[in-house]
């Protein structure tokens, strides 16, 4: 029996994170990712009556949303070095272990963490993720080179996940 | 760009993959590292889903305004789950009511009643899925509170988005001898906006109503007309395609929904999504429909150029209706046209020059005065090969580039007789960016002459220019582009030798530069005559110190 259309909304609505996070590793750029994610959603309910169940919901999406990144990256991004296919299908694999796990706390373990960055490094996430400003525009607005912009970004990202992984693993020991 | 052994493997690699900040070696250490340890790739898909949180946290962040948290908005979400449940278990049993607009499709309505609501609420479900997991959360709401109106129309309507289909294609897309391509099913109402500035780059917008205050996200509505006097804009129509507008260029939009006029100037052309497949360009002189491919349109007085670079596109004269009128472009073919006439089919014409992708447009240095970055480059930059009276060319040439030997630059004027002499050397194994300023004005005639005074503006260190024509032509070597045509190509010549710069030459030549204390901006006066002026830069790559 194929799947229904409010399913398909449901497990896409409550994966965002992970699918888009994936989508991401295959296109190489969070905006791309929304757009090959919103398209794989869309590809999914129109072929919901091709698609079984959720577990076949799950594999389907992981595999479209490699398929189709790989194919935006290669146009959008064709300079770009990747990862290759097989890591990429790896990758996969080890998402479907992730499903679920720690979701909440690791939400609320992100907020906390997030009050312990610099004012310089929240300030730099707020203007690209909440802004939407690209690494090259905050730079202009800020005055400061577009390479330390991106090793801001990066840093706060290794900090935020050093930071959630000591709060869920000390929640963990309590 | 600092180079990172293979067998050496850093946690931030993770994310710093995500932000496209790896080298290639650097991918190829995470992909052999992701490959043998399943503790790293749980890793990575943890960073992953955590980096896309963040980005999601923030931009909740930024709508706080209008949205607490998104907790609420799950539960809404819940509810119109349940709605949507249960409005899809009525679809089978309700009739559906006629849509007075168009009796073939009430007839096969009322046949098919069932399944075609379930059909149109799997649309109307899939277009408040694509508003819902947009990345901007206010659209996400927005989402939400809508798609419960939006399945209950369904109901009401049978084509829910097809009510405004003549302003939708209006006023140009069903009257195309390609009947292939039309506007998809999502189109808007009359003044609904038909596209989004996503971006900008050194953008300056001449006077008026229509680009006071113009902005990034800001939406584009019918009728709308843009002039880009400086810099780049992206423009994404409602369907997704994407124009990478190039100044100086002038803009319009009409009802069609994916579609834009171009009356003067240049853009790129990309579309890589099925719903963005049929992107039309119009110019005075020539239709442009995009079949899922990359192309460069340019828009003078009295011609069009169009240039394929990916897939296809369909060019016809505006409005034509006799099929025949068309023709088909494939990857490297170029079409241009004349107002009335044809388009005429020839193959690529090296000296387009487009801007192939957004980030070759955010990474250019800042420009003032008529000094104009291309992103692409010319393959023939010899004396008499790539001319304007109206700008000179700042060229991309390397990116990350270690030297291999010690190169001889300038850091200020110092002569040798009428030419500028190198002053410094940037020593070998320095990583350097390096650009080239190239002026050559049309013709050559020797008493005609320009001033060209600009600046550019760096955001990495200046660590010297190539001025002297000798040390130009000896470091095209080294520095020039596989490919690319310099002047002269050999040290003795004296056309390689006059391409540097001049401080006079026989009292008419007054070439000059300056590098700031800061050593981000460069300023160069070009007094360009019978001879092509060009001028080498080196930039530090990354935020290595100079080792001068």
């Amino acid at each position: 029996m194929p799947i229904k259309p409010d399913l398909i909304l449901k497990t896409v609505m409550r994966d965002r994170p992970r699918l888009h996070g994936y989508a991401w590793v295959v296109v190489g750029d969070p905006d791309a990712a929304d757009d090959v994610l919103q398209e794989v959603s869309l590809l999914a309910m129109q072929k919901a009556d091709q698609i079984n169940d959720e577990a076949h919901l799950q594999g389907w999406l992981r595999e479209t949303i490699r398929r189709q990144g790989m194919a935006l990256r290669r146009k959008r991004f064709s300079q770009a070095a990747q990862l290759s296919t097989e890591v990429l299908a790896m990758l996969a694999e080890v998402t479907d272990d992730v499903i679920n796990e720690e979701h909440a706390a690791r939400k609320h373990a992100l907020r906390h963490c997030i009050e312990l960055l610099g004012d310089k490094s929240r300030q730099t996430l707020a203007m690209r993720y909440g802004q939407g400003m690209k690494p090259a525009e905050i730079a202009e607005q800020t005055g400061r080179p577009t390479r330390s912009v991106y090793q801001m970004i990066t840093r706060a990202h290794t900090s935020l996940r050093d930071c959630i992984t000591k709060q869920l693993s000390a929640k963990g020991d309590a | 760009m600092a180079d990172q052994p293979r067998d050496i493997f850093k946690p931030e690699f993770l994310e710093a993959y995500l932000l496209g900040r790896l080298t290639e070696e650097q991918v190829q250490t995470l992909d052999a590292h992701l490959r043998r340890d399943a503790a790293t790739r749980r890793q990575f898909v943890r960073a992953t889903e955590i980096m896309s949180m963040v980005r999601d946290e923030f931009q909740g962040r930024a709508e706080q305004g209008t949205v607490q948290s998104h907790e609420p908005l799950l539960a809404d979400f819940d509810q119109l789950l349940a709605d949507l449940s249960r409005m899809e278990a009525a679809a089978s049993v309700i009739p559906a009511p006629a849509c007075p607009a168009d009796d073939a499709i009430e007839q096969e309505d009322a046949n098919d009643a069932g399944s075609r609501s379930a059909h149109d609420l799997a649309a109307v479900g899939g277009y408040a899925l694509r508003l819902a997991l947009s990345s901007r959360p206010a659209k996400r709401i927005y989402a939400y509170a809508g798609v419960a109106a939006a399945v209950l129309l369904a109901f009401v309507l049978f084509n829910p988005f097809g009510g405004n289909e003549d302003a939708t294609d209006a006023p140009f897309a069903t009257d195309h001898p390609n009947d292939s391509i039309k506007p998809g099913p999502v189109g808007p109402a009359l003044n609904s906006p038909v596209a989004t500035l996503t971006a900008t780059h050194n953008a300056e917008w001449a006077g008026g109503p229509a680009s006071a205050g113009l902005g990034i996200g800001d939406e584009l509505h019918p009728n709308q007309r843009l002039t880009l006097t400086a810099g780049f804009a992206e423009i994404t129509t409602a369907r997704g395609a994407i124009a990478i507008i190039e100044a100086p260029a002038t803009i319009e939009f009409t009802h069609n929904n994916n579609a834009l006029r171009l009356h003067t100037g240049k853009l790129m052309g990309i579309c890589e999504t099925e719903t963005s497949k049929g992107f039309l360009v119009r110019t005075t002189h020539m239709d442009v429909i995009d079949l899922g491919t990359r192309f460069g349109v340019q828009v003078d007085a009295d011609t069009t150029g169009v240039h394929v670079f990916e897939g296809d596109v369909a060019v016809s004269p505006p409005d034509a209706l006799d099929p025949q009128q068309g023709a088909q472009l494939g990857i490297g073919q170029s079409a241009s046209a004349r107002a009335g006439g044809p388009p005429i089919i020839a193959q690529a014409d090296p000296d387009l020059m487009f801007v192939r992708d957004w980030t070759a447009v955010t990474s250019a240095p800042k420009v003032t005065g008529p000094i104009r970055y291309t992103a692409s480059v010319p393959t023939a930059l010899d004396f008499n090969q790539t001319e304007a009276d109206d700008h000179i060319l700042l060229i991309p040439e390397h990116n990350g580039l270690r030297l291999s030997k010690d190169i001889p630059v300038s850091k200020a004027e110092l002569l040798d007789g009428h030419r500028f002499r190198a002053d410094s050397k940037v020593p070998a194994g320095t990583v350097v960016d390096t650009y080239l300023l190239h002026g050559d004005i049309v013709g050559d005639d020797p008493d005609k002459g320009i001033n060209f005074r600009g600046s550019i503006r760096f955001d990495r260190p200046i660590l010297g220019v190539i001025a002297n024509g000798i040390d130009l032509s000896r470091s095209h070597r080294a520095l020039g582009l596989k490919g690319v045509t310099y002047p002269g190509m050999q040290v003795t010549s004296i056309v390689a030798e006059n391409a540097g710069l001049e401080k006079s030459f026989e009292d008419k030549t007054v070439d000059a530069f300056v590098i700031s204390e800061d050593r981000r901006t460069l300023s160069v006066a070009f007094d360009t005559g019978g001879s092509v002026d060009q001028l080498r830069v080196l930039v530090l790559d990354d935020e290595e110190k100079p080792t001068n």
